[in-house]
């Protein structure tokens, strides 16, 4: 296959081009009621290219190759006109030409194991959920995604790189009365089956707190003090210092792109986050970036301060900035864009109990459901809670939304915990959905927030 | 797709093929800069079998080996679904202009001119950041079945997005134009307008928690829209957590209001004939004066409870199954002018776009979410942009306490809305 991308982009007229061919093969299981619902196991392809001439840059995806010569003539007209419409050209970082295959160690691989094998997997889970008060229902999904990636570029480049993502979800309805509430189980892994097994005390958790939240109340509104469980501290950093490293949301952005300059202090002293999809047990791992660049940690803040963003080539020359290898798609049908991979707050040194006697009147916010920042403000999602009096958990709160101004929020970080995890679903929405990146982070404690609630 | 039809015919009880394909260009303008051009031509087949009464899926995006096709879906039906319907025979659509052939003649140098015509003029007036796009797309659907439909549609959209992001965010406000060929793009009418608010937004407001009157512009009516989209959602209705369970004929909002889908309204871009599964589609009332009248459904809900099929079987792209949604909302305009719902505020705020709105218990109606893009109203008029707040309550509450509906409606992304004023709304800050 490599041998036959590189005749396609060897008659192109381009400063740069390159080109990646994907199969995405998906297998899927879904029950809801107890009763299985959908088993799917297909393949999809598709090509994506990219070129650069005269300094315009243009892409293009297209699913059979008998459209390359019609996709070929429409990217570099593409390319031209951006090039005969821009004030300065774009520029490409020089990076490494490398020649490399690469496949993930699985622990249980998923194409080792039949779909009866899988179906078994999500049943088990959703007869465990039977089984728990109150529940009414529960939906279970079950996907493995096998993608397997070849690209080559003009300079040189061939490589070949596998991954594996599995990916267990469950939602849990209860119902007391005319309200129903729901849980959110959310499993996943990049080196195997085995990280999906085993999680019976998760699923239980996830319909326990569906059935408690029958009885919980709605929060006041107001200004509180809080504490973030990881999930929530994951979901915290991702959506702000996460997307505000990647160098595309700041560069054409003159008065963020200021505000984010490297070396400029914007968090507490006690604040280190950092980048890193190397690690093999995570859903964000990879290799090689869709652009052939080997993938780095960073770190994007050191005791408050920025030190470091994540690039693909053509920002990293923008900023004159390290290559780091964050240029991703989520398959063949797009072009790639800088993405945050893992993105995680390093453990402090406080034990939970220490974090709930600092905060001592405020509530306890867990559970991510979803978020978003606009730049200068954020506004998350938990989806329960609990209030905290005199240093101790009390009553359960139902849903809320949290929000402030995230550098005045970064600095209110007061205390952060010991005990990092990491987030397992997260499809992170920046113009092409993508389920493989994941964050965390300990608990921490935070002063003024404010909640949304009754008032 | 007539051989691929044939075979999977003879080794099914019942097949069906769906085929898009579509070619596209987003054209991208950042600060007033050309950035990039992102293009695709993609194409491919989803194949549907009902064998022994399960259903099986399979897709290809190369159609190569049909036999391997017919044979993934066969095996997807032996552990399948157990079905109750069967592939409509459907013979008949609504014919609609959903496709301009003009769209093959866009012109990039007409655009670009135009573009920066655009890019002059707003210079002369502002030093606000200017950003663009534009998505020019053409797409064909068949689908074919073995009770002998078979149904073509094209459509192309020319749409353009001018916007201009609040110093220091993303938040922004934004006009477009929503056409489906080549149009002119300067409205002096609607960028002096956009200019207004843009200057208005410079001075911040941080507004005191409370309650208090709000407007809610199209985008973020879309939000609430989104949750009762949810709970009349068929798969909550069958498996019973729909808080509208029990609520058919009775009055669920404020007599105001009437929601309805209409696909075959070709103004539409979103308008098509048939939906995802060859069933013609249909306008459908959903609440009429407030009272619930229908929820949507697909052809498996609508044999599961036992209701006539909508034409709401959604089928997002190849890979997908099918899954009933609504992308043609409607919302029943007022009698009062936007001009007439600001001037009837001593103080409220009006939310242009909320952030983050999938957040609360969605499904009950429940909301809490930051708001994006804001102004604050004195004396009937705009005086500054309202940052760091939230608005928190129930759909079901706040769609019954409503003052007034706009007399006419906005597309956006989910349907045609007004705006809608509503006498009071939780609205939390870091004021107290």
């Amino acid at each position: 296959m490599l041998q036959k991308l590189k005749k396609i982009i060897a008659g192109i007229d381009a400063d740069y081009a390159d080109l990646r061919y994907e199969i995405k093969t998906t297998t899927k299981v879904r029950m809801s009621k107890g009763e299985v619902k959908e088993t799917t196991s297909n393949s999809g392809d598709g090509f994506v290219l990219r070129v650069l001439k005269n300094g315009g840059f243009a892409t293009i995806c297209f699913t059979r190759e008998e459209d390359a010569d019609e996709a070929i003539k429409k990217v570099l007209d593409n390319a031209q006109m951006i090039a005969e419409n821009q004030d300065n050209p774009t520029k490409m970082a020089a990076a490494p030409v490398v020649k490399d295959s690469y496949k993930p160690e699985l622990i249980e691989d998923p194409r080792d194991y039949s779909i009866e094998d899988k179906i078994a997997l999500v049943k088990h889970y959703s007869d465990l959920y039977f089984t728990q008060p109150k529940v009414l229902d529960a939906s279970v999904w079950y996907s493995d995604v096998i993608r397997e990636k070849y690209f080559v570029n003009s300079e040189g480049s061939e490589i070949f790189e596998e991954l594996v993502s599995c990916y267990l979800e469950a939602l849990v309805y209860c119902k007391e009365g005319d309200r129903t509430e729901e849980g959110y189980l959310p499993m996943s892994s990049s080196n195997g089956l085995w990280k999906l097994r085993n999680r019976d005390e998760d699923a239980i958790k996830t319909a326990k707190i569906a059935h408690d939240l029958l009885f919980a109340e709605n929060v006041k509104g107001g200004t509180y003090d809080v504490i973030l469980d990881s999930s929530m501290t994951g979901i915290f950093i991702h959506e702000t210092i996460g997307h505000l490293s990647e160098a595309d949301n700041v560069e054409n952005n003159p008065s963020i792109r200021q505000k984010m300059q490297l070396g400029t202090k914007l968090g507490s002293d006690i604040l280190n986050i950092i980048d890193d999809a190397n690690m093999p047990d995570q859903i964000a791992c990879y290799k090689y970036d869709d652009e052939g660049v080997e993938v780095k940690r960073v770190n994007l803040m050191t005791n408050g301060v920025i030190t470091g963003r994540l690039h693909n080539r053509f920002t990293a020359a923008e900023f004159n900035e390290p290559l780091t290898g964050h240029n991703i798609a989520t398959g063949y049908e797009y072009d790639p864009i800088i993405r945050s991979g893992c993105t995680f707050v390093h453990s402090g040194e406080s034990l939970f109990d220490d974090l709930l006697k600092q905060l001592n009147n405020g509530l306890y916010l867990c559970g991510y459901m979803s978020g978003m920042s606009s730049g200068d403000d954020f506004n998350f999602a938990a989806r329960w809670g609990y209030k905290v009096e005199n240093g101790k958990i009390t009553r359960m709160i139902k849903a809320c939304n949290m929000s402030g101004n995230i550098f005045e929020t970064l600095k209110n970080i007061t205390a952060i915990g010991n005990d990092l995890k990491f987030n397992e679903v997260n499809p992170c929405s920046k113009q092409q959905l993508n389920l493989r990146c994941s964050e965390g982070g300990p608990h921490i404690l935070i002063k003024n927030i404010t909640v949304g609630g009754n008032v | 797709m007539e051989k691929l039809l044939q075979i999977a015919k003879e080794k099914a009880d019942q097949a069906e093929i769906y085929y898009s394909r579509c070619s596209d260009d987003f054209i991208s303008i950042i600060d007033s800069k050309f950035n990039k051009v992102t293009s695709s031509i993609v194409s491919g087949y989803a194949l549907r079998v009902i064998k022994d009464g399960k259903i099986g899926f399979s897709y290809t995006r190369n159609l190569i080996d049909r036999e391997k096709l017919i044979e993934q879906a066969l095996k997807s039906a032996e552990k399948g679904a157990k079905v109750e319907f069967s592939f409509p025979k459907t013979t008949k659509t609504a014919s609609l202009k959903t496709y301009d052939p003009d769209i093959k003649l866009v012109n990039k140098q007409q655009l670009i001119k135009e573009a920066k015509e655009i890019v002059q003029y707003i210079k002369s007036k502002s030093t606000a950041q200017i950003d663009m796009c534009f998505y020019i797309a053409e797409w064909e659907k068949r689908l074919v079945n073995s009770a002998g439909t078979s149904l073509r549609e094209l459509k192309s959209w020319y749409t353009f997005y001018l916007s201009f992001p609040f110093p220091e965010t993303v938040s922004n406000i934004s006009i477009s134009l929503l056409a489906k060929k080549q149009q002119p793009l300067m409205d002096k009418a609607k960028i002096d307008h956009l200019l207004e608010l843009y200057t208005i937004s410079e001075k911040q407001i941080k507004v005191i928690t409370g309650k208090m009157k709000v407007i809610l512009m199209p985008e973020a009516v879309g939000s609430f829209i989104g949750r009762f989209n949810e709970a009349i959602h068929p798969f909550y209705f069958d498996n019973k957590t729909s808080p509208l369970l029990n609520k058919m004929e009775k009055q669920i909002f404020s007599d105001k209001l009437t929601i309805y889908q209409d696909p075959l309204d070709d103004s539409n871009l979103e308008a098509s004939a048939f939906d995802g599964e060859g069933v013609a589609r249909q306008k459908t009332v959903f609440v009429e004066n407030g009272v619930l009248k229908n929820i949507y459904t697909d052809l498996k809900y609508s044999a599961k409870l036992n209701l006539t099929p909508t034409g709401n079987g959604g089928r997002s792209e190849i890979e997908s199954s099918i899954n009933p949604s609504v992308n043609c909302y409607s919302i029943t305009p007022g009698n009062k002018s936007l001009e007439e719902m600001i001037e009837n505020i001593e103080e409220g705020i009006i939310i242009y776009n909320l952030m983050d709105s999938y957040s609360g218990n969605i499904l009950e109606g429940d909301y809490s979410i930051g708001v994006s893009a804001a102004f604050y109203i004195k004396n009937g008029k705009l005086i500054g942009r309202v940052k760091d707040a939230m608005i928190n309550g129930n759909i079901y509450e706040t769609l019954n306490q409503i003052n007034a509906i706009e007399n006419e409606v906005h597309f956006f992304g989910l349907g045609n809305f007004p705006a809608i004023s509503f006498e009071e709304i939780n609205v939390i800050s870091s004021q107290t």
